[in-house]
């Protein structure tokens, strides 16, 4: 029989841009939180150490979880990198579950981080849009936003979103993030937003503005997982991984169209597929939705036993870098059916207080992205959720989801080449 | 057996030197007194030396199995795979079928009309940093004709509010081509006609003038 896994403690750091501290010093701070919060953890307790970050370019530095681990006083332990694109730290995550389910390891640390500040915004971009196709995809000009932007101007074609519903995502988001003292959004913004607000912010990629958009950060974060038997030694609140999943679909997203390992696999998504004559031969995911998380999702709510996930799940954290794929994600999270995304935002159920809030962190465009940090701090707050513990890190309790039981981490790297789930219980 | 050379663009060799001049040495600093702290609620103030550094260097990419496609992109030819066993046809150009299966065939060559569908398309007011000076411009992906993959490119010809999804297109290539995608463009087939109302290609518009302004005052008219 498989060992129970647990998240037994978390940390994170402030997300901001920029932090001038180094990444090492970064990871420190968020570390520092997790073992003030799990007292009885000593360092040298930890069997393994899987280290998440996304760039070697933005420091100029390879093996940076080398200069991590001794750092943090784990030389003679074993580590490695995991690096799935925009997927690396909840893959990270995975994978130190996977060190523990198999019985090989106890206790493993899992660390992310980024320090995205030493290059101007362009070179970000041009940095992050190494990892989409750098033969066909970027030399024409493309980078992520336009990739995404792209997707979501054949999702609006099918099924009708306007430029006001994705507007309405952010605003959740951001306001969401100056509830959060660890939110980059509440140190460089710092007000409420409205609709009009996004509308009027700088053009990015149509339908993309500037507010629509993830932000770019420096930050980390930290997970530590544990068997039952170290668990239940470390806390008496430990938040089990009931459920994990993961998924791939192409490089390329025009390469999409009629890919035919999809034919006939989403049933349930062809039908919704107006009828027009540019139909492909996959009509999903097409350009609009992501394959790899839905596959994701599948599984890790097979393997939770989660069969109503809009009923059964008290709490979202995902992966939106961009408000329209926050949107495409509740369709292929199965939160409603595809092509009804715009639905739970005009009708407020994933708003704090609706029926499945999503993103109560403020997400990527609100708490940060430092991306090889960004899961994994994003399920630092899910984790303190089901600990109810949000009003101590927070300093108030309007965001805690009173009673939540269950909560679902998401992420997906490049444009859904990869996607991952992870249910998470108390 | 020694590698042969066929034919040859050279670059300016000044290249090699610029790109190696960076190499991470420190080519200048700055000290500065900024926040540090944990949470919001705890912040402090410290003070950091920050050191600037360059760093860059030339590729040498084979084309490998590809080289076709980008030769024909030097005579203005558009030239796809496809896969003998299944039929499907791959543009950008695949060497190998990916339908599970057909277990990787060998895929042959077919040149492609120059004629396709938008498939969908976006409005480009931002950039990664070579291309900030070409904004605002129009990224598009297109399913060039029989082909079952779109690929992405630039739409010139067209006001950007009159982009829409489905709408046919013909490619066109540069004067001189150098073997890149950049090499070829997409412009509207027909006569086009606006999708939007007018409100909101007033508000496309409206959303246009900062990111030209931008361009201008750091590009140059």
């Amino acid at each position: 029989m498989r060992q129970r896994v647990a998240i037994v403690g978390a940390g994170m750091s402030r997300m901001d841009l920029p932090r001038y501290e180094l990444a090492e010093e970064l990871v420190a701070e968020a570390l520092t939180e997790l073992l003030e919060d799990t007292p009885d953890l000593n360092i040298n307790d930890i069997d393994c150490h899987i280290a998440s970050y996304f760039s070697d370019h933005f420091e100029q530095q390879l093996a940076m979880h080398w200069i991590i681990n001794d750092y943090i006083g784990l030389s003679s332990k074993p580590v490695f990198r995991v690096e799935n694109g925009g997927a690396t730290p909840l893959d990270a995550v995975i994978v130190a579950y996977w060190g523990i389910v198999t019985g090989q390891y106890d206790i493993c640390l899992v660390t992310g981080w980024e320090k995205m500040s030493e290059v101007h915004t362009p070179k970000v971009n041009e940095f992050i849009a190494l990892a989409s196709d750098s033969d066909f995809d970027f030399p024409v000009g493309g980078f992520y936003s336009g990739y995404y932007a792209a997707m979501a101007v054949r999702h609006m074609h099918l099924y009708g979103e306007t430029e006001e519903d994705l507007a309405r995502i952010a605003v959740k988001n951001k306001n969401n993030a100056l509830k959060n003292p660890y939110a980059q959004w509440a140190s460089q913004y710092g007000k409420e937003i409205s609709v009009e607000d996004v509308m009027n912010s700088r053009l990015v990629a149509w339908p993309y503005k500037t507010m629509d958009c993830a932000l770019i950060s420096d930050g980390a974060a930290v997970l530590v997982l544990a068997a039952e038997e170290a668990a239940l030694k470390l806390t008496d609140k430990p938040v089990w991984i009931t459920g994990v999943g993961l998924g791939s679909d192409t490089m390329r997203p025009g390469d999409r169209v009629d890919n035919p390992v999809w034919r006939g696999r989403f049933a349930e998504c062809e039908e919704s597929y107006p009828d027009i004559w540019s139909k492909p031969l996959s009509p999903y995911p097409e350009m609009t939705n992501l394959a790899s998380v839905r596959l994701a999702a599948r599984k890790a709510y097979e393997m939770a036993g989660i069969t109503d996930p809009l009923k059964e799940i008290d709490l979202m954290e995902l992966l939106g870098p961009y408000t329209g794929i926050e949107l495409a994600m509740y369709e292929d999270l199965y939160l409603c059916p595809h092509g009804k995304g715009k639905e739970l935002i005009r009708n407020g159920e994933v708003e704090m207080g609706g029926s499945l809030p999503v993103n109560i962190s403020g997400g990527v465009m609100g708490q940060g992205h430092p991306v090889g940090a960004t899961t994994i701090a994003q399920a630092c707050v899910a984790f303190w959720e089901l600990r109810e513990e949000i009003p101590d890190k927070f300093g108030h309790d309007d965001m805690q989801v009173d009673g939540a039981k269950t909560a679902v981490v998401q992420g997906h790297g490049g444009t859904g080449a990869v996607g991952a789930v992870c249910v998470l219980q108390r | 057996m020694e590698t042969k050379m066929l034919e040859e663009r050279k670059y300016d060799p000044n290249w090699e030197i610029w790109s190696e001049k960076g190499n991470l040495s420190p080519l200048g600093y700055k000290i500065v007194k900024g926040q540090s702290g944990h949470r919001l609620d705890r912040l402090s103030q410290a003070e950091y030396f920050i050191s600037t550094q360059a760093h860059g260097t030339l590729y040498h990419h084979s084309c490998g199995g590809l080289s076709q496609f980008y030769r024909g992109l030097l005579k203005k030819e558009l030239w796809g795979t496809f896969c003998p066993q299944c039929g499907f046809t791959y543009m950008p150009p695949r060497s190998h079928c990916w339908n599970p299966d057909c277990r990787l065939t060998k895929c042959e060559w077919k040149r492609l009309p120059h004629e396709g569908v938008v498939h969908t398309y976006t409005i480009m007011g931002f950039s990664a940093a070579p291309f900030l000076s070409m904004l605002p411009f129009i990224l598009v992906f297109v399913r060039i004709r029989s082909a079952n993959t779109t690929i992405a490119g630039r739409m010139k010809g067209i006001d950007p509010a009159d982009m829409a999804c489905d709408m046919p297109v013909v490619l066109e290539f540069i004067d001189e081509p150098r073997g890149n995608p950049m090499d070829f463009y997409f412009r509207p087939k027909e006569g086009v006609k606006t999708a939007r109302t007018s409100k909101e290609v007033e508000r496309l518009r409206k959303q246009l003038e900062p990111v030209r302004e931008w361009v201008k005052k750091n590009f140059g008219g």
